[in-house]
């Protein structure tokens, strides 16, 4: 009986899964997700829903009828169920509903308040999805049914990270590769020496600034938790360090992409100075992702730094070992520290970032999955709206101020419907897309002028023509499905992780450490951010 | 308190002078590790990710490049 | 009146009080039973945060860490109660890990106590970077505590 009671939630959870899918399946939901903005995840969430559903039934129900033992299929699949279904339908909740929900209020709101919420505190669903972690676990707890699943998210997590390593070329990988090495190698030292100073400055006990110098110098709580026990550190130097770390990387996650915004940095520039200053490396994630949650640009630069300041962790480790090793008489060879604790999914990483570069998910063609795609297709048309309007602009001479070329261009666009090559050259596959590319460059000249005030067009011919080039460029499929399930990976892991901030862990902030801490902390996070801006201007990615 | 009781002397340290003798008793409970995974070991985490994303790579890859 | 009485401490002001309080108590009383208890915050286990990157191992090594560091940090403290209360060599001392108020109760049922003895609720001093304490930061609550007791609960203040 009482098995049934703790597949409850289970349960319910996967009957309304079922349902939600059955009745998005009829097309009901379809005037609430056009409302919502959500209708083309539609068939997605239709697939989503019913598969998890099923899932968690049969998965809930197996479980009813006998107790799980410790198989595999146990262990990995029938105990974690619940919780990494709970995981998952708050990871959809969100995405569908809570974060579109979220920028419709900010719209309203923006006359009386004169700014959107949803853009100042970047509200996007990585950031719902920790706060919503956050607040389950300081309110309710973790539910029981949900302890084993929540411990999948650094599986999980792991999963994004190794995804996001199909997604690099050589060019960008060696780039970044150099300026984090640099920026990371010399924020890392110099907060470590800067708390190391600091703590002689103030008297404090070795032990305490080894901690803190860790925690604030290389990835927050993971240097903390890995120092601690070679420093020996005492347990209230520890509890203060942690609290502080954790609330100070907080805050950061909510502050430093509205002042990035502000500052108006390209996504490259934010997500070096993210991986530099953020503390956590969780944390990192979740500001690249805040910062640019549609396009992951600033999760590639981001992530890039967060792995290279990984593979600086031991180094920290076996520094600082030495250094108080003459007063434990604690000694760590080379081996137990880099070559045991070496993150093997780094190496993952690696591979998928090769398989990519062979070109296994777009040819070589195409630049990371991105190409022109100008033959005859519905999907490249723009709207009979659109078309309109540019009938009527090119009747009224609206084009007047262009350059021959130019206006080619907009008049093959309006006999043709779409950017296309000569109709008569279509056999001659070369011809047609070369006159079409052509087409195309014309028409960007066409919205640069206008940018520019050199020509006048109504917003709506702009949007048309935007439209228009934006139908020909065409992604992947591949490349934007590996993509859409890396975003799936690291929010399903990000919200579990989120779990794992308790209130009482965050209160423990206070002495000593708090002082240096928040001195290191902003000093490191302003330095780099003067730095990031001087020395990231040239890489671009695409 | 009774005299029989086994102890245990435990360094404690300057501040603690010494050494200082406890009841065997004193601590049963461990503080257990509320570890994020439910996996035996890190490596095999780090394996079993990987194969999961050349699993799901290869399903992504018959889907959207090799059967359309 | 009393004759078996758990005295509950942490090495704060409010529970020297509490400490001074039963100890004189033990001096009066020849026939009573004092037993010290202190408690390891099970919590300990969440302040590993929303770190992912370490490995079993290194948690593992962590909570060992903490588990030894306070073991020695009790030990101390014990060792200064003894120093300044030299009656205290009667009384039993006794460590345990787990949440707080059911630690509390949970002992007190199991010796038979008939009087559970803590300090009082005081301002936090977190804040100062003069305070000295050891272990987590933790305010037990009377909502959590009261419905668990089973005996009489004195607050010394």
């Amino acid at each position: 009986m009482s098995q049934i009671k703790d597949q409850m939630p289970t349960l319910i959870m996967g009957g309304s899964l079922l349902i939600y899918g059955l009745i998005a399946k009829t097309g009901a939901l379809l005037p609430v997700a056009k409302y919502l903005h959500t209708h083309k995840t539609m068939d997605l969430q239709v697939t989503m829903t019913l598969i998890v559903g099923c899932i968690a039934i049969v998965g809930a129900l197996i479980n009813t009828t006998r107790k799980p033992g410790t198989s595999k299929l146990d262990t990995f699949v029938l105990r974690p169920l619940g919780g990494i279904v709970l995981i998952l339908v708050m990871a959809m909740a969100i995405r569908w509903y809570a974060e579109p929900l979220m920028k419709i209020i900010s719209k309203g709101l923006q006359p009386t308040l004169g700014f959107k919420i949803y853009k100042v505190l970047n509200l996007n669903y990585v950031v719902l999805g920790i706060l919503a972690g956050v607040l389950l676990t300081n309110t309710w707890g973790i539910p029981k049914f949900a302890g084993e699943g929540v411990k999948c998210a650094r599986f999980v997590l792991k999963m994004g990270v190794i995804m996001l390593g199909a997604r690099y070329s050589f060019a960008e990988l060696a780039k970044l590769g150099v300026y984090s090495v640099f920026l990371v190698g010399f924020f890392v030292l110099g907060t470590v020496f800067l708390v190391l100073w600091l703590g002689n400055l103030f008297k404090q006990p070795k032990s305490m600034t080894g901690v803190l110098s860790a925690g604030m110098g290389v990835c927050g709580v993971s240097a903390t938790v890995a120092v601690a026990p070679v420093v020996k550190a005492k347990s209230a130097e520890m509890a203060y360090t942690i609290g502080t770390i954790l609330s100070f990387g907080i805050i950061c996650m909510f502050v430093f992409p509205t002042i990035g915004k502000l500052a108006g940095m390209s996504p490259v520039q934010f997500g070096a100075w993210a991986g530099t200053g953020i503390l956590n490396s969780a944390q990192v994630a979740a500001a690249a992702l805040a910062f640019n949650a549609v396009d992951i640009e600033t999760l590639k630069v981001a992530e890039i730094f967060n792995i290279t300041r990984v593979l600086f962790l031991p180094i920290i480790v076996l520094v600082l070992a030495t250094w108080f090793g003459k007063e434990t008489g604690q000694k760590l060879s080379f081996k137990s520290v880099v070559i045991d604790k070496f993150p093997v999914f780094i190496i993952g990483f690696l591979i998928l970032f090769f398989m990519s570069s062979v070109g296994l998910f777009s040819p070589p063609s195409h630049y990371k999955g991105k190409y022109i795609d100008v033959s005859y297709n519905d999907r490249s048309q723009v709207t009979p709206e659109e078309w309109e309007v540019l009938n009527t602009a090119m009747a009224a001479g609206e084009f007047s101020g262009l350059t021959p070329t130019q206006l080619e261009a907009v008049t093959n666009l309006v006999e043709q419907h779409q950017i296309a090559g000569n109709f008569e050259d279509r056999a001659d596959k070369k011809a047609f897309d070369k006159a079409g590319r052509a087409r195309m460059t014309q028409l960007q000249g066409v919205l640069a002028a206008a940018k520019a005030k050199q020509i006048t067009l109504s917003a709506d011919v702009k949007a048309a023509i935007k439209h228009a080039v934006k139908q020909v460029k065409k992604k992947s499929k591949t490349v934007v499905t590996l993509t859409d399930f890396m975003i799936w990976f690291f929010a399903f892991g990000l919200i579990g992780l989120g779990m794992q901030i308790t209130k009482k862990a965050i209160t423990q902030a206070g002495g000593w450490p708090i002082v240096m801490g928040v001195i290191a902390g902003i000093t490191k996070a302003t330095l780099s951010f003067f730095v990031v801006l001087w020395l990231i201007k040239d890489v671009v990615l695409n | 308190m009774s005299d029989e009781e086994k102890k245990v002397t435990i360094e404690t340290g300057d501040a603690g002078k010494g050494t200082t003798e406890l009841s065997e008793s004193a601590n049963t409970e461990k503080l257990e590790e509320r570890a994020l995974s439910v996996f035996s070991s890190d490596r095999n985490e780090d394996i079993v990710a990987l194969v999961f994303c050349l699993i799901t790579t290869f399903f992504v890859l018959l889907f959207t490049k090799w059967l359309v | 009146m009393f004759n078996n009485v758990l005295l509950c401490t942490h090495g704060t002001d409010g529970a020297k009080k509490a400490e001074a309080f039963a100890f004189k108590k033990l001096e009066a009383d020849p026939e009573l039973k004092v037993t010290m208890l202190t408690v390891l915050d099970e919590d300990w286990r969440q302040m590993t945060g929303d770190d992912w990157l370490n490995s079993n191992k290194t948690h593992t090594t962590f909570l060992d860490h903490v588990e030894n560091q306070m073991n020695e940090e009790i030990a101390e403290e014990w060792q200064r109660i003894k120093t300044s209360y030299p009656v205290a060599e009667r009384a039993k001392f006794l460590q345990r890990t787990g949440n707080i108020a059911e630690t509390i109760t949970k002992t007190a049922k199991e010796l038979g106590c008939d009087l559970i003895i803590i300090g009082s609720w005081r301002k936090s001093k977190k804040f100062s970077i003069h305070s000295t304490r050891m272990g987590l930061r933790t305010t037990m609550t009377n909502k959590d505590l009261h419905p668990l007791l089973p005996c009489p609960l004195l607050v010394v203040p």
